[in-house]
């Protein structure tokens, strides 16, 4: 997976478009409700958000297939995730 | 005056090389760096007309930054309420990135990180390279400032002046907070630098 940081849009390895990350919120992971290893609880809309850190980007398309709208968290840091610009 | 070097500047954007291997505008004969895509001057000029800086982004109003002497004195002639600030560089920030080409297609692209560097097919254009993002063409700068913008109002500002790090990376990359939310006191805009912070990304 990829990530633009300057525009948050997460892309598969191949350059395909997933999602642009937004959220008007701003809670920070630590301060969300365990839910499982892959996702956590917002505490302030109640809506899952998944960890794609533990995410292949077969579930992550299969996820925002679903639900386009579905939530993701992506850390620069993670193993999985590569920045371009 | 002014009607007239914006009608100027609506045209193709054409250039030419000097001595130095600098750009010169052959709209406005500004002088610019080879490394920019377009004359800054032109492009912050058009930024005054841009009707698209009135709609709206994620339910918030979007305010303008200008850069340059040439925009800001445009922008005072036009009457616009400006909040100038000046764009001070700082060493703190440095963006790194490399520069592929594609042997067979001849596709380029452009990599920030280690772990993305390509294979055989990709051949280097500009090895790894670090870039501040802190540093503009023009030390001047401004904010159009809505005449209706209440207090208190969150905003959302695409090109922040000051300086605020968005985010520290463990390759050692420590980016600047170009994009970002804030909230108009009524006086200045009260930056979150929250809001577009690098490192973790939810949405």
């Amino acid at each position: 997976m990829k990530i633009k940081p300057s525009t948050k849009e997460i892309y598969t390895n191949t350059g395909k478009f997933i999602k642009r990350l937004h959220c008007p919120i701003h809670v920070k992971w630590n301060a969300m409700k365990k839910n499982g290893d892959r996702s956590k609880i917002c505490v302030k809309c109640n809506k899952t958000i998944y960890d794609t850190a533990n995410l292949n980007e077969t579930d992550i398309l299969k996820l925002i297939k679903n639900d386009p709208q579905a939530c993701l968290r992506v850390n620069l840091n993670q193993d999985n995730v590569k920045i371009v610009h | 005056m002014l009607l007239k070097r914006l009608l100027e500047i609506f045209g193709a954007n054409a250039q030419s090389k000097t001595k130095n291997g600098e750009l010169s505008c052959k709209e406005c004969n500004f002088i610019y760096d080879n490394t920019l895509d377009e004359c800054p001057d032109c492009k912050y000029m058009k930024i005054l007309t841009d009707k698209s800086f009135d709609e709206m982004c994620d339910g918030l109003r979007i305010i303008r930054t200008i850069r340059g002497e040439t925009t800001i004195n445009a922008a005072k002639e036009m009457g616009l309420k400006l909040i100038e600030l000046r764009a001070e560089v700082s060493d703190e920030f440095k963006v790194k990135y490399k520069k592929l080409q594609h042997r067979k297609t001849g596709e380029i692209i452009t990599i920030g990180d280690f772990r993305a560097d390509h294979g055989w097919e990709w051949k280097t254009l500009v090895n790894w390279t670090y870039r501040n993002p802190s540093k503009f063409f023009s030390p001047f700068a401004a904010y159009i400032v809505p005449k209706d913008l209440k207090s208190s109002e969150r905003v959302l500002i695409n090109d922040v002046i000051t300086n605020h790090v968005s985010g520290r990376w463990n390759q050692g990359d420590v980016y600047r907070l170009s994009k970002s939310e804030a909230i108009w006191t009524g006086r200045y805009f009260d930056i979150d630098v929250s809001s577009y912070a690098i490192g973790e990304f939810i949405g």
